[in-house]
């Protein structure tokens, strides 16, 4: 005689998933996927303190930080500035552990399926998107937060506490418009669900909650002139920052992708789906115009994988041995490209060679010195060295006093000839050049910049593990 | 044993013999062979292919699936290299002869036309590069056996088996299907070809509202994930160093049509033959607007991925034309039996007897001629340059590097075990369009200052002029900057090798 399952009846759990370990797991959810996320921020954490890198990596990060310095405060400026800075680096870790956490006391009022709490949890904490997230400052994983804390105490059966929801709504309308919309639709879909399920009842709360969404997205674009999308802070490419197999700054696991394609394949048309299927061309539109919404994107494709993974393995298949190698494949998947990814995050800028060099600059050099580089370093320079950088992607509001000038600084790059290089330097007042390691690899070394770099009107004056910074003597 | 049988064992040896007698005939092997026969030995001797390389391109990592060269290794344990290379690969493609009888029989039923099917993957032009020791040689036969196990997966039956033996023996063809698609996956990345084909198979059956088979879908899922997985295994630091442009394999601007060029009806009704040709546009054509077969939906959607892919330039021209080929060789059957029906049906009948003469004749004249052709045509190096690349194996100085055509670059590395400037495998390399121009320069520049700076920056002391070179960048004698003062002849026969003497250097 089998033993008895202890976990056979429990209920919100799928019959089909009779594995036991299996079966543990996702009774367990919290336990496990919140040791999980704080192993990994651990990890992430600690791979860059042992090596002596900045414990945060990415433009965006640096574009707050210098933000926060500079009095202007956006919700995740405010959040910045209120924090000493040798902390600071605990603050995205915190802020993944808290969202999980508040994620779960969502899907419980939300009642959904434990094993689909369980796997889009674990999706979304192997994602690259949300990896990256632990060591980063980004105002889309902040809202992300607020929102969730809004619809958490939103769905309370307490009116008093109900009201409260109204302060992570209002903080979130402050990142960008586009979030701001995104905010609004799902409190307008909330809305109309509940009305076509009880048509009679009224939630004069929720229509309040909603139109104060409707007012901020107007009054901040006008009154406060907040961006419609924030970012970029890197050189976007459509497809490698959507896959993060292909080396992107974050991304998605291709079997995630393909995961999220047959759940859109098998939920196609389905009542229940409307809602993710609503956001999916905005998002996706707003990702083409802006690789920075990937971490919307990341949350839809991890849905939609989620539901093509679990409805892959509840179907009865036919060839039985084919399930098991296909389960075990895919999960084998989805950690190899998470683990190639945590292995390359330490190469993230900025290094410390970065710092070193840019400090350097700081010390050093005049305070109007206008620094050339390429433009997603410019929020290193801005943080580290306090110059103005020649070139930036994005300058919306930060106090800085760099523009973008992005097809100046492509055109210096490719000189070929001092003749139309020094008048470039000249008439843009550019006096120091900071070159890093990803610079020199990316740049060619037997002519253009990097040769011309030779000529006896630049002068190297500090060199720091790759990163170099050189002077440019004017007439 | 039956009448069917028989004749097709006897084709297939008929194709065998031919195939291993003309690649004796022609002495060497084609260029790029030359590189998977290094890798061969190397596992041979160490057990390790060769992923860093201090021969190519002076030296670099490789990044490649080893099946294919284990594989030829076994063999080589007990026959030379150069013989193993030679017959196996022959009998591999040979072997197509009965995947493709096997899957023509499934489709049509009908043991004649699937013998003319056989009959016309067995002398397709294309194949007929004899002296080729690449990895299709291994592909393309594996490939069909898994279209042919995947075929016959309707009939995996769905109860529970009494005995290991019983299970084994009815799930067979899904045994056959895993085995022969993990071969595949770790043979060559043009598997997901056959990938792409499953896909456009299922969109087919969707838009014409037939029921996908469960087992199908589920192989399909497998098959996905499985690839995938091992090719991010392999060229998980060629993805994310090259992106999206690792499915060009980091070929040069300047020599990328020569890899993927958009398809010229001409050429490829010579290499696929013009019969099979226009029958398997017919049959297409037939089976998707008229009868709707879905048997020869999953083969039509082969073409359409190969012609897809080959027009986007995500696969090489030979290779798609391949393919393209045995798929067409299997739609003959469908032709085949459906003219046969034709001529039963109407007042054709009384010539029917002389159907199957005729075709048999049409197809003899119309394929042998242009096979043999394109055998006795293929690009290999003469026996005098083989000489003279294993000349430097033996005279030249240790540690050296030679300067060569980009086709002999595997020459230098398999014959004379010398570092080479370039060769055709591309993947990884930063510079690789600077130093094909480079090289380029050095067989054009008649400036002498500029070889001996390109010679510098390359490492090179010995430079190689093959006839084929001569020919290639149209050069009479020797290189236009060789003088004797600095660059000594040290073999000089119809290719000629030069030892650089000088340098260049700054006046003081």
């Amino acid at each position: 005689m089998k033993p008895k399952n202890k976990f056979a009846n429990k209920p919100g759990i799928s019959s089909s998933f009779k594995n036991r370990y299996l079966l543990h797991l996702i009774i367990n959810t919290k336990k496990y996927l919140l040791f999980l996320l704080i192993l990994i921020a651990f990890l992430v954490t600690a791979v860059n303190f042992i090596a002596n890198k900045p414990l945060l990596k990415g433009g965006e990060s640096y574009y707050y930080l210098y933000a926060a310095e500079h009095g202007f405060y956006n919700s995740l400026t405010a959040l910045v500035s209120l924090f000493s800075e040798r902390i600071l680096f605990l603050i995205p870790p915190l802020l993944s552990i808290f969202s999980l956490l508040i994620l779960f006391k969502l899907t419980e009022k939300l009642k959904l399926k434990k094993e689909f709490v369980f796997f889009f949890v674990l999706f979304f904490i192997l994602t690259p998107t949300f990896l990256f997230s632990f060591t980063a400052f980004s105002a889309y994983s902040l809202f992300f937060l607020l929102v969730m804390v809004g619809f958490w105490l939103l769905f309370h059966h307490q009116e008093k506490i109900r009201i409260f929801s109204l302060i992570p709504f209002t903080i979130a309308t402050f990142v960008d418009s586009f979030s701001t919309f995104l905010l609004l639709s799902l409190q307008l879909i909330y809305l109309l669900t509940k009305r076509s399920k009880k048509p009679q009842t009224k939630d004069n709360f929720l229509s309040l909650s909603a139109g104060l969404t409707f007012f901020l997205l107007i009054f901040n674009k006008f009154v406060f002139d907040i961006p419609i999308l924030i970012g970029p802070f890197h050189p976007q490419k459509i497809f490698p920052d959507l896959i993060s197999d292909l080396g992107g700054l974050s991304g998605i696991s291709i079997f995630m992708l393909i995961l999220a394609v047959i759940g859109l394949a098998v939920t196609w048309k389905k009542k229940e789906f409307y809602t993710a299927y609503l956001l999916l061309p905005v998002i996706i539109v707003a990702y083409l115009f802006n690789t920075q919404t990937i971490f919307y994107l990341s949350i839809l494709v991890v849905f939609f994988a989620t539901v093509g993974f679990l409805k892959l393995f509840e179907r009865r298949w036919s060839l039985v041995l084919l399930k098991k190698l296909t389960f075990f494949l895919l999960l084998l998947g989805i950690v190899f490209s998470t683990l190639t990814y945590v292995e390359r995050m330490s190469e993230y800028l900025p290094l410390d060679a970065d710092q070193e060099a840019l400090t350097w600059i700081k010390e050093n050099t005049p305070k109007d010195a206008k620094v050339l580089s390429y433009p997603e370093n410019a929020y290193f320079i801005k943080y580290f060295s306090d110059r103005a950088p020649f070139s930036q992607f994005y300058s919306n509001n930060d106090g800085g006093s760099g523009g973008t000038n992005l097809d100046l600084n492509r055109k210096i790059f490719s000189s070929v000839y001092i003749q139309e290089l020094f008048p470039l330097l000249e008439e843009n007042g550019i006096s120091i050049i900071y070159i890093n390691q990803d610079m020199k690899d990316t740049l060619p070394k037997e002519q253009g910049f990097l040769f011309l770099l030779k000529n006896e009107k630049f002068k190297l004056i500090h060199s720091y593990h790759g990163s170099e910074v050189w002077a440019f003597k004017k007439e | 044993m039956k009448k069917e049988t028989k004749l097709l064992l006897v084709l297939f040896i008929l194709i065998a013999v031919i195939r291993i007698s003309l690649a004796f005939s022609v002495p060497n092997f084609t260029y790029e062979s030359y590189f998977h026969l290094r890798q061969v030995e190397q596992i041979t001797q160490t057990g390790l292919p060769v992923y860093t390389d201090s021969l190519s391109y002076g030296g670099r990592e490789h990044l490649f699936l080893p099946f294919f060269h284990y594989f030829m290794a076994f063999f080589n344990l007990f026959l030379p290299l150069t013989v193993a290379a030679k017959i196996i690969p022959n009998l591999l493609i040979a072997s197509i002869v009965i995947i493709v009888y096997l899957i023509a029989k499934k489709i049509t039923n009908y043991e004649t036309a699937s013998l003319l099917s056989a009959l016309i993957a067995g002398f397709l032009p294309i194949l007929f590069f004899t002296n080729s020791f690449t990895v299709e040689s291994l592909f393309l036969p594996v490939t069909f056996i898994s279209i042919y196990a995947f075929i016959n997966l309707k009939e995996t039956p769905l109860t529970p088996f009494k005995t290991i033996r019983e299970s084994i023996i009815k799930r067979k063809f899904l045994f056959i299907y895993i085995g022969s698609f993990v071969i595949l996956t770790l043979t060559s990345p043009l598997t997901f070809l056959l990938l792409i084909g499953f896909g456009i198979y299922m969109l087919l059956s969707l838009l014409e509202s037939k029921k996908i088979n469960k087992a199908e879908l589920e192989i399909i899922t497998f098959s996905t994930f499985f690839f995938l997985w091992v090719q991010l295994l392999f060229f998980k630091n060629s993805l994310l160093q090259e992106g999206l442009a690792f499915i060009w394999q980091n070929v040069p601007t300047r020599t990328i049509s020569s890899y993927f060029p958009h398809i010229s009806i001409l050429q490829a009704l010579v290499l696929v033959s013009i019969i099979p040709f226009v029958a398997g546009i017919f049959v297409a054509y037939h089976s998707l607007f008229e009868l709707k077969n879905q048997k020869a939906f999953l083969l039509i959607s082969f073409v359409i991925s190969t012609t897809l892919l080959a027009w986007f330039r995500l696969i090489r021209f030979k290779q798609s034309l391949a393919f393209f080929g045995i798929v067409l060789a299997i739609l003959f059957a469908s032709f085949y039996l459906e003219t046969d029906n034709y001529f039963k049906k109407t007042k054709l009948f009384r010539w029917r007897k002389y159907l199957l003469p005729v075709t048999i004749i049409l197809l003899l004249v119309s394929m042998v001629i242009p096979a043999v052709d394109v055998s006795f045509q293929q690009d290999t190096p003469t026996k005098e340059e083989v000489a003279a690349f294993r000349w430097i194996g033996e005279n030249a100085l240790p540690n050296s590097a030679v300067f060569a055509r980009l086709e002999e670059g595997h020459l230098i590395t398999y014959y004379s075990n010398r570092k080479n400037m370039m060769d055709d495998q591309f993947g990884q390399i930063n510079d690789v369009n600077k130093r094909f121009n480079d090289l380029n320069s050095l067989f054009t520049t008649r400036f002498q200052t500029q070889a001996l700076s390109l010679a510098e920056e390359y490492d090179l002391q010995y430079f190689v002029l093959t006839p084929s070179a001569k020919e290639q960048y149209n050069l009479s004698k020797k290189f236009n900057y060789a003088v004797r003062k600095c660059f000594e002849p040290v073999y000089a026969n119809e290719t000629q090798i030069f030892l650089l003497k000088c340098e260049v250097k700054e006046l003081e």
